[in-house]
């Protein structure tokens, strides 16, 4: 690994502590996250596997500040969620957390490079260092030769191993998958799931893979199940 | 985010959706060439307007001219000639009795002859051979280069000093006219052929200008009566009797004075304090004082001539910028439309920024800054346009404004009225930023995780 994928790296331990999160839909509640508490330490690999609907996604969002729950708190490498404003938040999801998600969300009439590109041109980094970066995630996701491929030209694996290039282009602590293997074949999703847990391995960072696939989830040391907005740790299971 | 980049999204933003884009710029293209185009032509007319007042010397001048019977004598312009302020005078004879003008088997008709003094009064635009001087008395002229084109087929230059023909109209009773020529009892005579050298050519239109001294002795109109033997005839002041026949000449001009009179200030600073001298010395009534019926002449300042042009311009030019203003308000709406589209089609794509760290503003800018590059690129369009129309169509009008005379340098005017233009493009930008700001605000104000479920 480069030496620059390891930069700013500090620990970015999670503690979430009675959170609910409650949708309306007309007269009805639902509750996708109910009086969640949980931890999650600075490198820790943690599959959160359920039913759909249960609400993992729900905690995918919440955990990468998109969504805000009714109740609770949630305290990311110190920056306590209840007292964060917009900017802050949105700090957070560019230096702190690399979203990797099903549908891959890639803009499909840029190329690969300018898909990597765009967290760092957001995140305001000079031209130099970022295309620098960008380069060095796709050589690392073993995309250098597509580097200015249209990626609606891309196969689902390349275009699932450009957006993790993007989750980590901005030196992210956390990375949350979303179901990353959803759109995949068996062997593109054992491979994504081989980068990802790679850079879990080998930079220490969290990664937080949400699945409802029992197989891929069996991958991580660590297994929360999630039913109705209620978490069980399964790891001894 | 940094604004080179979000111009350089927005760029490519815009280039996505190339049809809707293109649309949009049409609208937006057309109403920055409306009111380029009514700037342009404002300014130019303008300036021309200005500087075809301060050429001639219009710009100084007061004409004065009687309101009745009475005329100006010369006793009268001795007196002004000394006004403070005054720099010279001129009276003006209208030699009215010259109907066309011949040279070889050319003719031309519908111009005025006059007769002025050469002290610089009215200043004369050469465009070929020499001006008037004090020295010419005789049957001399400076022609208007649209006669002379007529006479020489576009050759102005071919008639210096050559000699033309004043054919006189049948009232004509001058110093050249004939006896014989003549009938009378009814005071009409035959058209006569007056030869003229023609001294140089001036940019004015349809005139032709003789030396003052020319036009007061044209101006004596010889009266025959026969009386044989001169019989019983009492000499008189303007009358004698000779071979039968009782010769009484009169000058209109020389007998009562002049119709019209020119007065050049030595300054614009000067010319209130000469107005209100032929006001209070001369009982001269100022054109423009409608509260003052009285006066035995009237005068009108330079001044006040181009103001009132340039008033009633300004008035047309208003109205057609209302219209180009309407254009860019359609445009507007226009490109409301496509960003309020844009953000509609987006709305994955702004989940996805928001996700990767774009914060409210980031969003709503990545919107405002594509609607002001679309404000700006229609401008520019409009603004290069606009220019090659009126550049354009300003040569085809310079050439005729040439052949004509008038003496107004088009490319200059327009390369001076355009300049002042190109703030369309900064009206047309600030036009996209404000109507980017709804769908921008709207697109800010998306839920990011409802964002990114949206199919």
């Amino acid at each position: 690994m480069s030496a620059t994928l390891t930069q700013d790296l500090v620990a970015a331990d999670i503690s979430l502590s009675g959170v609910s999160r409650i949708y309306e839909l007309g007269d009805e509640k639902i509750h996708a996250l109910r009086d969640l508490t949980l931890d999650i330490r600075q490198g820790e690999f943690v599959a959160i596997k359920g039913p759909s609907g249960s609400g993992k996604s729900t905690l995918a969002n919440v955990i990468g500040g998109l969504d805000t729950p009714n109740e609770g708190k949630i305290v990311v490498g110190g920056l306590d969620f209840s007292k964060a404003n917009d900017k802050q938040l949105s700090r957070y999801r560019s230096k702190t957390i690399g979203f990797v998600f099903q549908s891959f969300n890639l803009q499909a009439h840029s190329t690969v490079l300018e898909n990597v590109l765009l967290p760092l041109v957001i995140a305001g980094v000079d031209r130099k260092t970022r295309m620098a970066r960008a380069k060095e995630c796709l050589e690392l996701m073993g995309l250098s030769d597509r580097a200015d491929q249209a990626t609606n030209k891309l196969s689902g694996g390349q275009r699932q191993r450009v957006s993790i290039a993007r989750a980590l282009a901005n030196w992210p602590q956390i990375i949350i998958a979303d179901e990353p293997t959803g759109n995949l074949d068996q062997a593109n999703g054992q491979n994504v799931i081989e980068h990802l847990t790679k850079l879990n391995r080998e930079l220490n960072i969290t990664l937080i893979l949400i699945t409802h696939d029992a197989d891929v989830a069996n991958k991580a040391p660590r297994i929360l199940e999630i039913v109705d907005g209620n978490v069980t740790d399964r790891t001894s299971a | 985010m940094k604004l080179r980049d979000q111009l350089v999204m927005a760029r490519r933003n815009l280039k996505r959706a190339k049809g809707r884009t293109r649309l949009t710029l049409v609208s937006i293209v057309i109403g920055s060439f409306a009111v380029i185009c009514v700037l342009t032509i404002t300014f130019t007319a303008n300036k021309a307007m200005s500087d075809y007042f301060e050429k001639t010397g219009l710009l100084y001048s007061v004409d004065v001219s009687t309101t009745g019977s009475k005329m100006i004598d010369t006793a009268t312009i001795d007196k002004i000639k000394v006004l403070p302020g005054v720099a010279s005078v001129s009276p003006d004879v209208n030699m009215w009795f010259f109907e066309s003008v011949k040279y070889g088997d050319k003719a031309a008709n519908s111009f005025q002859s006059h007769a002025q003094s050469a002290n610089g009064t009215t200043k004369q635009i050469i465009v070929a051979g020499r001006d008037l001087t004090e020295a010419d008395t005789g049957p001399m002229v400076l022609v208007s280069k649209d006669i002379a084109n007529v006479l020489t087929n576009n050759n102005p230059s071919a008639l210096i000093n050559q000699q033309i023909l004043m054919v006189t109209n049948s009232n004509y009773l001058g110093p050249e006219q004939k006896r014989e020529n003549c009938d009378y009892q009814k005071n009409v005579c035959k058209s006569i052929e007056i030869p003229a050298t023609v001294v140089g050519v001036n940019d004015g239109q349809r005139s032709i200008l003789f030396p003052l001294q020319y036009g007061i002795d044209q101006s004596s109109m010889i009266f025959y009566n026969k009386v044989p033997d001169c019989r019983g005839f009492q000499p008189q002041n303007n009358a004698r009797c000779e071979n039968g026949y009782i010769i009484d000449t009169h000058n209109d001009v020389l007998d009562r004075g002049y119709g019209q009179l020119r007065i050049r200030a030595q300054s614009g600073d000067a010319i209130p304090s000469i107005a209100a001298a032929l006001t209070s010395q001369f009982n001269m009534r100022n054109q423009s004082d409608l509260a003052t019926t009285a006066g035995d002449f009237t005068f009108q300042i330079g001044q006040d001539i181009l103001k009132e042009a340039l008033k009633a311009f300004r008035v047309v030019s208003l109205g057609l910028l209302a219209i180009g203003g309407i254009s860019l308000l359609v445009s507007a709406i226009g490109v409301i439309n496509t960003m309020l589209m844009a953000t509609l089609e987006r709305t994955r794509e702004i989940g996805v920024m928001r996700a990767i760290g774009a914060t409210n503003r980031d969003v709503k800018r990545i919107f405002t800054v594509e609607a002001a590059l679309l404000g700006f690129m229609g401008g520019v369009w409009g603004l290069l346009f606009a220019s090659a129309i009126i550049i354009g169509l300003g040569t085809k009008f310079a050439t005729q404004l040439g052949n004509s005379g008038v003496p107004i340098d088009v490319p200059t005017l327009i390369t001076t009225g355009l300049i002042p233009s190109s703030i369309v493009i900064v009206l047309t930008t600030v036009i996209g930023i404000l109507s980017g700001v709804l769908p921008a605000r709207r697109a800010a104000r998306k839920d990011p995780v409802e964002s990114l479920r949206y199919e």
